[in-house]
């Protein structure tokens, strides 16, 4: 379906549509032959998929149809263990998400997180310190916090000046928070976002305070030193499942073992692509793919 | 009204998106063209509320007479100070430039420095020998450090060979695993976002 190209070919009397067709006509070069773009296709299709299977899943939970369970997973399971142990030492707890930007899905993880902390902290009335590199983000993390105090029935315990804006440069964001765990002392640092080189600073700063550390992302070259440093780590995609687990919601809970089948399937069309591409190499299951 | 607002707004901007990337059509409108301009403009309009924000956080500071006044006074004269030099010469400018290469790149390098320390005494603390994988990480630790130095393959060029096996296969294959789950992950957000199942941060 050549629809740039019908664009271009139309009659039309106005100088201004027409030098628009041109310039879509142009922008059609290379694009006119199919409807979608050139090796993007199998993507679309792999991804539509992905999205049924998500889907389906969801379905069931809604209409209440078992599920299979979600393993336990010790970082989340520690987050009560957390905000418990800072409660009991009389220190406040720390949140942060790193460099993630408002368009990132580890900063959806984080809120997932962020108000089930501040629900805590709010029953427990345990201070919680919530830094910020990016103005975005923080305007949603005060009302996920300001909510999350509302429901627990303690709003007057919520504090604005706890929910900081630090630096947007990743080295005065990471030096900003040295300087806060030294003053603070914060009992328990729970860390999932975006993390790049300060990662080890924040871990590394929290042990020398003596914090309690649960640690997730999904970069994967800042995980061996979470791993490290950190007292519980989330790997990659369970920082998406802290949704699910932490509200028990069926409906969230469907659409992560939705995301596990997936994941399954891809395995599969991995060995099954390994397999016919060393003994047919280039062959159909390549070209399908490709497009 | 307060939550659905806002989900068909990003619901309607991810079928933008999609469209725009795996559409003829679309890729010829260049749709995404046009919000990353909104883009750039809420992030200008974020940097200014952060800046006010900030002023009003180290101004109240000051106002209480905290015993940190001196580096909320600090942080104000250095963080307009330079604002007004940049409005003054823009960021081409000879001290706009000179202030940046001179303090910041310095500083920024300092924090970067301290990972080297950081790593150290990270290292020490995680690698105890106290079950299997903690002896195979520790191994595995080892044979990458002592093959990626000189003295490494002057012992023997087993190890350089056995670090670059760790670190294209054994490692590659992890991460990769890692990877493949994190983004499907991210995917399967991304579609609870899309449907308006995922609303952590639409709290109102």
């Amino acid at each position: 379906m050549n629809l740039a190209g019908a664009f271009a070919r139309s009659k039309r009397p106005s100088g201004l549509i027409e030098r628009r067709c041109g310039w879509l006509s142009q922008r059609g070069e290379g694009l006119e032959r199919s409807v979608f773009v050139p090796g993007l296709a199998a993507q679309f299709v792999l991804v539509g998929l992905f999205g049924m299977i998500v889907w389906v899943m969801i379905r069931r939970a809604r209409g209440a149809k078992r599920l299979p369970r979600i393993r336990k997973i010790p970082g989340l399971e520690a987050v009560e263990e957390a905000v418990g142990r800072a409660t009991e030492m009389g220190r406040p707890v720390h949140m942060t998400y790193g460099l993630g930007d408002i368009d990132d899905a580890p900063t959806f993880a984080f809120w997932g997180i962020l108000g089930h902390v501040a629900k805590l902290c709010a029953r427990y009335e345990t201070r919680l310190i919530q830094t910020n590199n990016n103005y975005l983000v923080m305007a949603i993390n005060e009302e996920v916090i300001r909510q999350a105090y509302a429901e627990a029935g303690r709003p007057d315990r919520y504090q604005p000046e706890d929910v900081r804006f630090l630096s947007p440069w990743q080295f005065g964001y990471a030096s900003a928070v040295l300087g806060l765990f030294q003053r603070e002392r914060p009992a328990a640092n729970i860390m999932i976002g975006t993390f790049l080189a300060e990662s080890l600073i924040f871990a590394e700063a929290g042990h020398a305070v003596g914090a309690i550390q649960i640690a997730g992302t999904a970069n994967t070259t800042q995980l061996p030193f979470f791993m490290a440093a950190c007292d519980f780590c989330l790997l990659g995609e369970e920082i998406y499942a802290a949704s699910a687990y932490l509200s028990r919601d069926p409906v969230l809970t469907g659409s992560v073992i939705g995301q596990d089948l997936a994941k399954i399937f891809i395995f599969a069309l991995i060995i099954i692509g390994t397999v016919i591409e060393n003994l047919w190499p280039h062959n159909w299951f390549w070209d399908l793919l490709s497009r | 009204m307060a939550r659905e607002i806002p989900a068909t707004i990003t619901a309607a901007a991810v079928l933008v998106v999609v469209f725009s990337r795996y559409f003829s059509l679309g890729a010829a409108l260049d749709l995404t063209r046009v919000t990353d301009r909104w883009l750039m403009l809420t992030y200008a309009a974020s940097v200014f509320v952060g800046v006010l924000n900030l002023t009003r956080l180290h101004l109240d500071r000051l106002r209480r007479g905290k015993d940190t006044w001196f580096y909320d006074l600090v942080l104000l004269i250095v963080m307009y100070g330079y604002m007004g030099l940049g409005f003054l010469e823009t960021s081409a400018g000879t001290s706009f430039r000179w202030v940046y290469n001179a303090v910041l790149v310095p500083l920024d390098s300092t924090m970067y420095s301290l990972l080297a320390f950081y790593i150290a005494s990270a290292s020490f603390r995680a690698f105890r020998v106290r079950s299997f994988e903690a002896a195979l990480m520790m191994v595995a630790a080892a044979v990458v450090m002592i093959g990626s130095v000189p003295l490494g393959d002057a012992l023997s060029p087993a190890f350089p060979a056995a670090r670059a096996w760790l670190m294209r296969v054994a490692q590659t294959a992890g991460f990769r695993g890692i990877q493949i789950g994190a983004g499907l992950g991210g995917l399967a957000t991304a579609f609870r976002i899309f449907l308006g199942i995922e609303r952590a941060h639409l709290r109102a």
